[in-house]
């Protein structure tokens, strides 16, 4: 069998229909993460590494891992026909350990042992201890450091991917192009997380590293030092970026193809739907616990209310996304406009059950506490950590059990 | 889909644009907000006057070591495992109480009221039972609880290092009224009764016998004239949710709080008593914990705090315990009249309250 690109040939069927295999789907992704959340994360489960930065690194570098091998790499290592051929228990199982394998490299020896070491403290656990800050702040520092560079990945990688069609690895056949695009990719990393994050470390400690980081320039405008409020418009843009992509199809994006047209379209459209995203979330949040206090605590403080509008938006991604993988994105029988219409309330809708229901299952399922705002707790854990798994169903495991493969299609 | 021409792309963009101004930046700043986010009118409470208020400082020390500490913690789990699942170090703490790392926080609060009378309400009962009978016996809790000199214990919150040391009360007078938040733990009333658990290990050998008074959140409770508790709901972390504090009303001075951490915020506090209590607009005085760096860490977003304080024109603030020694020292640097201590009873430094000082409001 010859298969050219596996997520362009493959044909998923419903096993038990639409709905009944959404269903199916649905449930067998929260059990796993539920069984993942308690081995891993739970404050009452077995290691318990929510605590939360220190987890949150390790969650976020698997999504990078999972975004970066399909994204950019296109599977590499793994040949298509191994793709078509094989289990997608199996498949999907080796996947996912090599997206794991990948986001310990990164955290434990790329940040914590060779840039912590050799460039910049903060993103080594032991280098902070032994400047004497202590045990856990070094640990959560140092996992911050990691985590917000991986935020920064998870934004860059679809813009550059989806608008700048992953140059140059489309044109260099070779797995030297798609090496240089991720190289590319980890470049434009580099440069967002100095200009947006770095910062927020330099003020971080006491006294302020005035002398090698530059003060944070959106305090005036935005009425907060803390870099919460870039990692919210960061999470909103990627969150714009996938429901573009998939609840809307890519419209308006998709009508421009010529280059350097759609990626200046990309970067614009998407860039101002999070700000729809970013400020909306920020005004209802207004709406409903009044103004935010600079310097106030959990839901008054203002990098908290930037930060929530960030995690709102990714409640919103999740849904749009089970929506898309699960249940075919529903509606398609009517002119784009309508369908897109309908879609936006269904997920805007279901974005608001999920968002109660977390808020009032979390504790007792999740082992976190009760309340909305609270530095000790971060969603995007969980949202992360639930968009790897259901994207690594989506790409990795042919939405298996609910569907199966139609083989045979490029034979 | 129709294709794409200049034209079409334009009027789309140009459409969107508008739309997306409306539906953030529109609504968000200008016409709309007002509209959809209207001042609020609150109520505010008469709370009477008392004169002064004198707070003699128990025990602020915690811990003696952040490090150990947070060493527990960080081995446990984090700050969202439950506290009595926690395995704290009890021995060989170079700079702790006899090897221990536990100490605890203790505040009395002496009111006189306008008839010159006076009435003294314990603030929170600490930690490390040893400890506290030292401290107790140190500065006299122990004879005033004998003699029944002390109103009711007022437990700010049952976080293990305001609670757990309750048995060093209830020894000298098993039946003291108790005012809690309605939001204890079920093992904080497990300890009250006479329990034990034993990770941290904790237990308490006199179980409670007095009247236990139970403070809903959100409730103004007079307590004397002059006086009252006010309970916020509020997550506290290791499992604990809710504090209340103690708010004065000063004749000729005006309002004044004193609190346990503060888990709410400064500013929240501040805000609510604006807005809540008569006289508020202007804070007076300040005592407690103020929850920022406790473990001397720090966060951008505490530099948010320090920097809003002065709007407050707090007039004298004392504070120690899970403030942190960079906070006072970022808030000193920000002309917030921070009152010096004299560092001694174990307590570090005094550039802060510390362990046997007084404060007079």
């Amino acid at each position: 069998m010859k298969v050219n690109y596996w997520l362009d040939d493959r044909k998923l069927e419903a096993r038990f229909g639409l709905l009944g295999s959404g269903l199916v789907n649905l449930v067998i992704l929260f059990g796993v993460f539920l069984g993942l959340w308690y081995i891993f994360m739970n404050p009452r489960g077995i290691l318990r590494m929510y605590t939360p930065m220190y987890g949150y690194a390790y969650v976020q570098w698997l999504l990078i891992g999972v975004l970066s091998t399909v994204l950019i790499y296109r599977y590499w290592p793994v040949s298509q026909e191994f793709l078509a051929e094989k289990h997608p228990l199996f498949k999907g199982l080796l996947l996912l350990a090599m997206n794991l394998v990948f986001s310990v490299v990164m955290v434990n020896v790329v940040f914590q042992t060779i840039v912590g070491h050799m460039g910049v403290s903060y993103f080594s656990e032991t280098v902070l201890e032994s400047l004497k800050i202590n045990p856990y702040n070094s640990r959560e520092y140092s996992s911050t450091a990691a985590l917000m560079m991986g935020a920064m990945a998870a934004l860059i990688i679809p813009i550059w991917s989806l608008h700048f069609y992953n140059w140059p690895e489309r044109e260099i056949k070779t797995p030297s192009g798609k090496h240089t695009s991720f190289l590319l990719v980890l470049f434009f990393v580099t440069i967002g997380f100095v200009l947006v994050l770095h910062p927020h470390f330099g003020i971080l400690f006491y006294p302020w590293q005035e002398f090698t980081a530059a003060f944070p320039w959106w305090e005036k405008t935005f009425n907060t030092l803390s870099g919460r409020f870039n990692l919210g418009w960061m999470v909103s843009w990627t969150a714009a970026i996938w429901f573009i992509q998939v609840t809307y199809e890519g419209y308006p994006i998709a009508l421009v193809k010529k280059q350097p047209w759609r990626a200046i379209a990309g970067i614009l459209v998407t860039f101002a739907l999070a700000m729809v995203f970013f400020f909306g979330f920020t005004l209802f949040q207004e709406i409903v616990w009044g103004a935010p206090m600079r310097g106030g605590k959990y839901v008054l403080a203002v990098d908290w209310r930037y930060l929530h509008a960030g995690e709102t938006a990714m409640f919103m991604l999740f849904m749009a996304l089970i929506h898309a993988f699960y249940f075919g994105n529903w509606p398609r029988k009517f002119a784009l406009e309508v369908n897109i219409l309908v879609r936006t309330l269904i997920v805007s809708a279901t974005t608001i059950v999920f968002y109660l229901l977390y808020y009032k299952y979390s504790p007792l399922l999740l082992g976190t506490q009760k309340g909305f705002g609270n530095p000790q707790q971060f969603p995007l854990v969980v949202i992360s950590l639930l968009v790897s798994l259901l994207l690594a169903h989506h790409w990795y495991f042919d939405r298996w059990p609910g569907e199966k493969a139609v083989k045979n299609l490029s034979d | 889909m129709d294709k794409v021409t200049r034209r079409n792309f334009i009027r789309g963009m140009s459409a969107g644009t508008v739309a997306g101004y409306f539906a953030t930046t529109g609504v968000a700043s200008t016409v709309f907000k007002k509209a959809l986010t209207p001042e609020k009118t609150f109520a505010k409470t008469d709370i009477g006057e008392c004169k002064s208020v004198t707070v003699k400082c128990i025990s602020e020390t915690s811990w003696f070591n952040n490090k150990v500490q947070m060493g527990d913690f960080k081995r446990c789990g984090g700050g969202l495992v439950r506290q009595h699942e926690v395995k704290f170090t009890n021995e060989g703490v170079a700079d702790g109480y006899k090897g221990r790392n536990a100490g605890g926080y203790s505040t009395l609060v002496d009111i006189e009221f306008l008839d010159g009378s006076h009435k003294k309400v314990l603030l929170d009962t600490g930690w490390n039972v040893d400890w506290m009978n030292h401290r107790f016996e140190e500065e006299g809790i122990d004879r005033m609880l004998r003699n029944k000199e002390i109103e009711f214990l007022f437990v700010s919150h049952d976080h293990y290092d305001h609670f757990w040391g309750v048995e060093a009360t209830l020894k000298h007078w098993p039946d003291i009224a108790m005012m809690i938040p309605n939001t204890f733990m079920k093992e904080s009333y497990e300890l009250l009764a006479g329990g034990s658990f034993p990770n941290p290990p904790i237990s308490n050998a006199v179980p409670h016998k007095g009247e236990l008074i139970k403070h809903d959140i959100g409730k103004i409770y007079q307590l004397f004239p002059g006086v009252v508790s006010v309970t916020f709901g509020v997550p506290c972390g290791r499992g604990v949710y809710g504090e209340q504090v103690l708010i004065f009303n000063l004749q000729d001075k005006g309002i004044a709080t004193v609190s346990g951490c503060c888990h709410m915020g400064l500013i929240t506090l501040m805000e609510y008593m604006k807005h809540h209590i008569k006289g508020g607009e202007e804070v007076y005085g300040v005592y407690g914990g103020l929850h920022v760096s406790p473990y001397d860490d720090w966060d951008p977003m505490n530099d948010d705090l320090v920097l809003n304080i002065p709007k407050y024109k707090v007039k004298r603030l004392g504070c120690n315990h899970c403030t942190g020694y960079i906070t006072a020292e970022k808030m000193i640097k920000a002309g917030i009249p921070v009152v010096k201590g004299t560092g001694r009873n174990k307590t570090r430094r005094d550039i802060y309250l510390g362990n046997g000082d007084t404060f007079v409001l």
